[in-house]
């Protein structure tokens, strides 16, 4: 008897073969695609209700919102601007207009389609009841035409789609509409998005949000049915993660170490905060090779090396962190430079080294900072010391600081401003009306310069007014920008958290992209349009 | 006539009860109108916490004047004060903008945790302290006793941050016996279902650092209460009938020296409030302790206001249960 | 006798700190070294030697232990004499200024405080003076009034003694051993308060406090460092008190 071939069993096995390699193929897609949790460890884990207006004032409570509010468009992590509730956008040749076509598919988490009339509302409102992170004030008005929105502002910005529209959540009308006082409007209304989750469960007491996804987000499906962020100190999550129950964590470059040994991948970035020396060039600064003198006299290495562990780059003397040192002066440390400046300008030495002023009298200093700068203040509090100043050093926490820089109640000041994101901040920092800005108005050619880089609209112009501006910056140093921090982030390897260059939206430092983290396969292969 | 004299003395106990109460209210006021005095001349204001950010638009002295009247700022003090009082006399303690929520939100979340420790801390603090206390003093002489004597004396030198740092790093970093932090564990929080084994698991090593902490001065005071007792006739009676050990603790000095420990109760209450703020902090506890240094230093008057008047309002009531359970013990003899 | 003795000595170690300016912990690059010959408590975040830090604090502790012992003792033996004597009205006005300072935790008062002012080193020894007084003056005050029912002072103020005169033979020298606890007494909570100010960040951080160094510690936990930075001071602020612990009157009792 001749068996029969064994053609048909190969076939049936090669056929469960292929059924078995599909499926595996397909869980191991789904389970990419459909992940039950992602898990984030925050330090300070409250940051108040996930609204516009609700949050609290720092990056991650900005960042946690950008994943139930959409805006119209988004950098990714490759600093690129891509679509989100608007699927192509263009700038009129002057800059002053610029159009943004919805497509029309996303929907708020309450189900309620979003539309044009939303977005107008978005900018109305927002003048009238002004959001911290976005500034507005430059809009004049917008038009709406079917899925087309117009935005025309009163003066040409070529970077309105980057710093604006890449920024603003847009809030529902339906909603928004009725609310007098948005900060104080905490019904569960207030967190209807139209984002890639929804807030399910906020503990304010615990730290701790649990957000569902959002099914019909316009992109796709995200990639985690939940995310959950929770408080845990440091050593806590260390172990956490360890044990796989936290997927990624911002820390600080002290436990760096510790993360490490645990096993998770260490992400860094310049965090392009640097601290900043800020002179009271109004008093007893006011003379420039005063400043020039005490920049030779710190030992930024020191600096680095002592409190941040050598974990921070030596910050670029100017407004930018990113671009070489052309044209600037990098004030090395140099204690006879020091020393023959500060004669220069007017102070003596006595017998013991320590310095006086024109009055005979010792030179006594007020530095102040913020208590997060503990370890930075007395490193350079002991250099400033040794090389012969009488230092008083108060550590102020956030309100009574900007009180005291307003009110000029100090000889140095320890800041730590972004300087990234809005380029226009180069010009508020330093000429007022920021908080804690420079103030610094004696140099009429920097006024000039900055007020015209407002209106300038061709690149290499810009870039070369910017340049000419820093120069006279440093050259004045009404402020010497001393370290730029590195900011640190651990995950477990697979995560997908990664750094933006230049920082999300406005510029935070913050691996919590919602596009790297959530991406769904569709997103991916999306073309995107450049103006 | 016995129905009088009932009615006649559970009038009286009323009356005892509330005296407390009614003698501090006084008291209460003046510390409200102090604090919210004070709180006015801190450095800087509310809107100035409120439009300070490190990535924000700037701000004019325009919003900083618009803010300031919004928030109702710019009114004299006496008049905020009156419309601060009047919100709490209808129930509404005022909204917290750090928060962004009302007070009694806010508090009604961390309140729990901190009472929960408070509560637990009182009592197990009387007990770790005096039943050692008794039990040495009835026997002073013997090595034991002093040893004990020494250990407490020790403690004594302890502050109590101090205490709960060393639980924190032996117990729970090193040997790793239990949570280094918070209320409830991770699998708590993303469950959603709390269990009291957990609770009681997180809250075990601050509620051991408070009674550590509050023990000492129930110690001294049963040890000197215990050798005042040794000297009455019917304790040497009980002796020479051969009571001793545990017997003699529980059913002579115990049931003796009891009237004078829980009379002790309430006047350590301000001192167990205190010495929970640290111990939160130290354990990352998720109590009103972080709020109120969170509150302090971004100047959230409404905030503050509301955790002083619940901490005073707390040691009022507390102050006047305690005088009622230890009436109700004395006169059931 | 041999605490006082020893109490004395580190008076004197503190005097000599404090005249000679002598530890000064430098900043170094050895971050968070264990233990050596060169650093015998080992290094703290900056690099410091965490034994100079140690004695570094001491002056300003003893001076914060001295000033808020004798300070509130001071204010409130003055006003319960003043209360004692001068009637009910004054008395009344002070208990219930002192049921004020009762009803609170004293660290409620003093968070808030040390926020408006950043307090140095003399004004934490004023804050904790003020918070200390009303305890001092109730037990005082209650001491003062069954002395001043004493026999002796009845004879005397038989013999026409005024109330200056009662106070100062008759009432004050009686009181020597209560004013000496209250004073230990004082000193040990001055010595935990300041430094429970200092491990909450309240405090100046250029002002040496071993609060500040257990901070340093707490923030280590998680290393193995935090077993040298917090043996030092633990063990000097526990020998401190358990040292102002023995001097007290009862305890010398116990000892004789």
């Amino acid at each position: 008897m001749r068996y029969e071939t064994p053609l048909p069993l190969v076939k049936i096995g090669l056929r469960l073969c292929m059924y078995l390699l599909l499926t595996l193929g397909l869980t191991a897609s789904l389970a990419r695609a459909d992940e039950p949790r992602l898990v984030i460890a925050d330090a300070q884990g409250d940051w108040g209700p996930l609204a516009p207006w609700l949050h609290r004032a720092r990056g991650p409570g900005y960042v946690y919102t950008s994943f139930v509010f959409d805006t119209l468009v988004w950098k990714d992590t490759q600093r690129k601007i891509r679509p989100l509730l608007a699927r192509e956008w263009s700038s009129d040749a002057d800059w002053r207009c610029h159009h943004f076509t919805l497509h029309g598919r996303a929907r708020w988490h309450d189900g309620q389609p979003l539309t044009t009339a939303d977005v107008a509302f978005t900018f109305e409102y927002m003048q009238q009841h002004p959001y911290r992170f976005v500034d507005l004030s430059r809009v004049q008005e917008v038009h709406t035409q079917g899925n087309r929105i117009s935005i025309c502002l009163q003066q040409p910005d070529r970077l309105f789609v980057q710093r604006v529209a890449a920024s603003l959540p847009i809030i529902p009308q339906h909603i928004y509409a009725q609310v007098a006082d948005p900060a104080r409007f905490t019904a569960p209304e207030a967190l209807i998005g139209s984002g890639p989750y929804r807030v399910a469960d906020y503990n304010r007491a615990q730290g701790f949000y649990r957000l569902v996804r959002n099914e019909h987000w316009h992109p796709g499906q995200p990639r985690y049915r939940e995310v959950v962020i929770t408080r845990l100190a440091p050593q806590a999550a260390a172990v956490a993660m360890a044990r796989n129950e936290v997927d990624v964590m911002s820390i600080s470059h002290e436990y760096v170490d510790l993360f490490r040994n645990s096993g998770a991948e260490i992400l860094q970035t310049p965090s392009n905060h640097p601290y900043r020396l800020l002179f009271n060039h109004q008093q007893a600064f006011a003379s420039i090779r005063l400043r020039q003198g005490l920049a030779h006299a710190i030992d930024r290495a020191q600096l680095i090396q002592l409190a941040f562990n050598g974990h921070a780059l030596a910050a670029r003397p100017a407004y930018r962190q990113q671009g070489g040192l052309a044209g600037l002066n990098a004030y090395p440390s140099d204690l006879e430079q020091a020393t023959a400046l500060l004669t220069a300008g007017g102070w003596q030495q006595d017998a013991d080294g320590r310095w006086l002023d024109a009055g005979g009298n010792p030179v006594e200093l007020r530095l102040i900072a913020a208590p997060g700068a503990e370890r930075l203040v007395q490193v350079l509090a002991r250099q400033l010391t040794d090389f012969g100043l009488t230092l008083s050093v108060r550590l102020l926490q956030d309100v009574p600081l900007t009180r005291a820089v307003q009110q000029q109640q100090f000889d140095l000041a320890l800041l730590s401003q972004s300087h990234q994101g809005d380029p226009d901040r180069f010009r508020t920092l330093l000429t007022g009306r920021h908080a804690r800005g420079d103030q610094y108005l004696a140099n009429t050619r920097l006024l000039e310069l900055l007020e015209q880089l407002r209106y300038q609209t061709d690149p290499k112009q810009r870039e070369h007014t910017l340049l000419q501006a820093e120069r006279l910056y440093n050259a004045d140093l009404p402020s010497l920008p001393l370290v730029n921090p590195l900011n640190f982030a651990a995950q477990k390897p697979g995560t997908g958290a990664a750094f933006t260059p230049q920082g999300i939206a406005m510029g935070i430092p913050l691996p919590l992209n919602k596009l790297a983290l959530f991406a769904p396969e569709t997103a991916a292969t999306e073309a995107q349009k450049a103006p | 006539m016995r129905g009088e004299t009932a009615q006649t003395s559970a009038r009286a106990t009323a009356l005892r009860c509330l005296r407390p109460v009614l003698d501090n209210l006084p008291a209460l006021a003046t510390l409200l109108i102090c604090s919210f005095l004070l709180l006015h001349s801190l450095p800087g204001s509310q809107a100035d916490a409120l439009l300070t950010s490190d990535l924000g638009v700037a701000v004019t002295a325009e919003d900083h004047t618009r803010l300031q009247a919004r928030l109702g700022l710019d009114r004299p003090l006496w008049q905020q004060f009156g419309s601060w009082l009047g919100g709490v006399l209808r129930g509404d303690l005022g909204y917290s903008r750090l928060y962004a929520a009302p007070v009694a939100q806010v508090l009604a979340d961390t309140l729990p945790w901190t009472l929960g420790l408070v509560l637990v801390a009182l009592p197990l603090s009387l007990l770790t302290g005096a039943l050692p206390g008794l039990l040495a003093g009835m026997a002073p002489q013997t090595g034991g006793a002093k040893y004990l004597f020494a250990l407490v004396t020790l403690l004594s030198s302890l502050p109590g941050f101090v205490i709960a740092l060393l639980l924190l790093s032996l117990f729970g970093f090193t040997l790793g016996w239990f949570p280094t932090g918070g209320g409830i564990s991770l699998e708590a929080r993303l469950s959603g279902q709390v269990t009291l084994a957990d609770l009681i698991y997180h809250a075990l090593l601050p509620l051991l650092a408070l009674s550590l902490h509050g023990s000492v001065r129930y110690f001294y005071l049963a040890w000197g209460l215990a050798q005042q007792i040794s000297r009455r006739p019917f304790i040497r009676y009980a002796r020479h009938r051969g009571i001793r050990g545990a017997g003699l603790l529980w059913r002579w000095y115990l049931p003796n020296a009891m009237p004078e420990l829980l009379s002790r109760l309430s006047s350590s209450l301000p001192g167990i409030l205190g010495a929970t703020l640290f111990v939160e902090v130290v354990f990352s506890y998720p109590g009103a302790g972080a709020l109120m240094l969170d509150a302090i230093n971004n100047r959230d008057y409404p905030l503050l206001q509301g955790c002083l008047l619940l901490t005073g309002g707390i040691v009022l009531l507390g102050n006047s249960l305690l005088d009622l359970i230890t009436t109700i013990l004395t006169d059931r003899g | 006798m041999v605490a006082r003795s020893l109490l004395l000595l580190i008076c004197l170690l503190a005097l000599f700190c404090w005249y000679s300016d002598w530890p000064q912990p430098q900043m170094s690059s050895q971050l968070l070294h264990p233990p050596s010959s060169d650093h015998w408590l080992g290094t703290d975040a900056l690099g410091q030697d965490l034994l100079a830090r140690l004695l570094q604090a001491l002056p300003g502790t003893l001076a914060t232990a001295l000033a808020c012992g004798l300070l509130p003792l001071l204010a409130g033996l003055l006003l319960a004499s003043l209360s004692a004597l001068a009637g009910n009205r004054l008395d009344r006005i002070l208990l219930k200024l002192t049921d004020i300072f009762m009803i609170m935790p004293a660290i409620l008062p003093l968070m808030i405080l040390a926020a408006l002012l950043e307090p140095g080193l003399g004004t934490v020894i004023i804050l904790i003076s003020i918070l200390s007084w009303p305890d001092d003056f109730r037990v005082l005050r209650a001491a003062i009034r069954r002395q001043l029912f004493s026999d002796a002072v009845l004879t005397a103020r038989g013999f026409g003694a005024g109330p200056a005169y009662l106070l100062r033979w008759h009432v004050w020298p009686v009181l020597r051993p209560l004013l000496e606890a209250l004073f230990l007494q004082n000193a040990r909570r001055s010595v935990m308060l300041s430094a429970g100010l200092a491990f909450l960040g309240l405090t100046d951080p250029r002002m040496a406090n071993w609060g500040t160094l257990l901070l340093d510690a707490q923030q280590q936990i998680h290393h193995a460092a935090f077993w040298w930075m917090l043996p030092g001071p633990l063990l000097a602020m526990t020998t401190l008190i358990l040292l102002l612990n023995s001097l007290s009157p009862e305890e010398r009792k116990h000892q004789a």
